[in-house]
């Protein structure tokens, strides 16, 4: 049986409320290897006015290009941190 | 030479438009351009996964997380993790969050004239279990008026997050209460073209999950992308094509 996918609702102004316990803005703690890197940047709209209420999720490989997941085929060394930061 | 699957894409009018107009926020924050569909690499058919005791077993009653029962309708908001090919989601974490009984959340941009309740938080989560199922027990939300147009009022709702497997399938929604007299008016809920896309939205009242003397119980499945029947190809140190 086939299903179709759930339609997706905006996250509304209040996800704070849900995600907060998630939040991480550090994923190179003491002992992950690789060079270091500070991303930052702004979400802004069309008028290039500030979106106060926006959420960014980013998901990477590790040093070595290797994905913490078991569908990632590569024989590369795994040493992970949970991947994932919500401002 | 290994061959990977990537997932689904949507079907067309089953998602809402990035620019829906009546929805006033979408105006200066839709993309101008059509979207790109790029291919799915191991950056999207992997994801961030949550082991089972990240999740707080007490985060799924949202009616004990203070000293005091919060005011307002106790109820059972339950359901299915699934794909599109009808497998369960299992593992994967399921957060909720939404406003009080009163239609007032618990944040500081929330200034509607309506009282917080000092034993409700409005926030979730629980990870779903072998055959895909999560449970929660919380209070009716209820429903709050926003700044869209005039006399705006969002339905009573509850917002929903999954995760799923991998990256493309992440999913954010809101789940519907059947009969709500403000479904048919609110500009969110009808920004998806397709009317039973839309109405699989609404939760079901369900018996079976009704606790006498206690809880109604509210059925809502939520169903994510699945794998596509054509893998995607990787050499063999996994570089992608």
């Amino acid at each position: 049986m086939s299903l179709q996918a759930t339609t997706w609702q905006t996250v509304g102004p209040f996800f704070k409320i849900g995600f907060s316990w998630l939040y991480r803005d550090n994923l190179a703690e003491p002992g992950v290897s690789g060079e270091r890197l500070e991303i930052a940047g702004r979400i802004l709209d069309r008028d290039g006015k500030p979106v106060p209420d926006g959420i960014v999720e980013i998901w990477q490989a590790n040093s070595h290009g290797k994905y913490a997941h078991p569908d990632d085929p590569q024989e590369k060394p795994g040493e992970f941190r949970i991947g994932i930061l919500q401002v | 030479m290994k061959k990977i699957p990537g997932y689904r894409r949507y079907v067309p009018g089953t998602q809402p438009p990035h620019l829906h107009p009546p929805y006033v926020s979408s105006i200066k924050r839709a993309p101008l351009q059509p979207l790109v569909a790029l291919p799915h690499t191991l950056s999207e058919i992997t994801g961030p996964l949550f082991e089972r005791d990240i999740a707080d077993v007490k985060a799924c009653d949202l009616t004990r997380q203070h000293s005091g029962e919060p005011l307002g309708e106790r109820i059972i908001a339950s359901g299915r993790g699934l794909d599109e090919n009808s497998r369960p989601v299992p593992h994967t974490l399921v957060e909720i969050w939404q406003a009080n009984a009163a239609g007032r959340y618990l944040h500081n941009i929330d200034q509607h004239h309506a009282p917080l309740d000092p034993n409700f938080t409005g926030s979730g989560h629980a990870v779903t279990d072998s055959e895909g199922r999560y449970r929660f027990v919380t209070i009716r939300p209820g429903e709050y008026p926003w700044g869209n147009h005039h006399n705006a009022w969002r339905p009573a709702h509850i917002h929903f997050s999954l995760f799923g497997p991998a990256f493309a399938t992440r999913l954010v929604t809101q789940m519907y209460f059947q009969g709500d007299p403000l479904i048919p008016f609110d500009p969110i809920f009808n920004c998806t073209e397709d009317e039973k896309a839309r109405n699989r939205l609404i939760s079901q009242f369900d018996w079976e999950t009704t606790i006498p003397s206690q809880a109604l119980g509210y059925r809502f499945d939520i169903v994510l992308s699945g794998r596509e029947s054509t893998p995607m190809e990787t050499h063999a140190h996994g570089e992608k094509l």
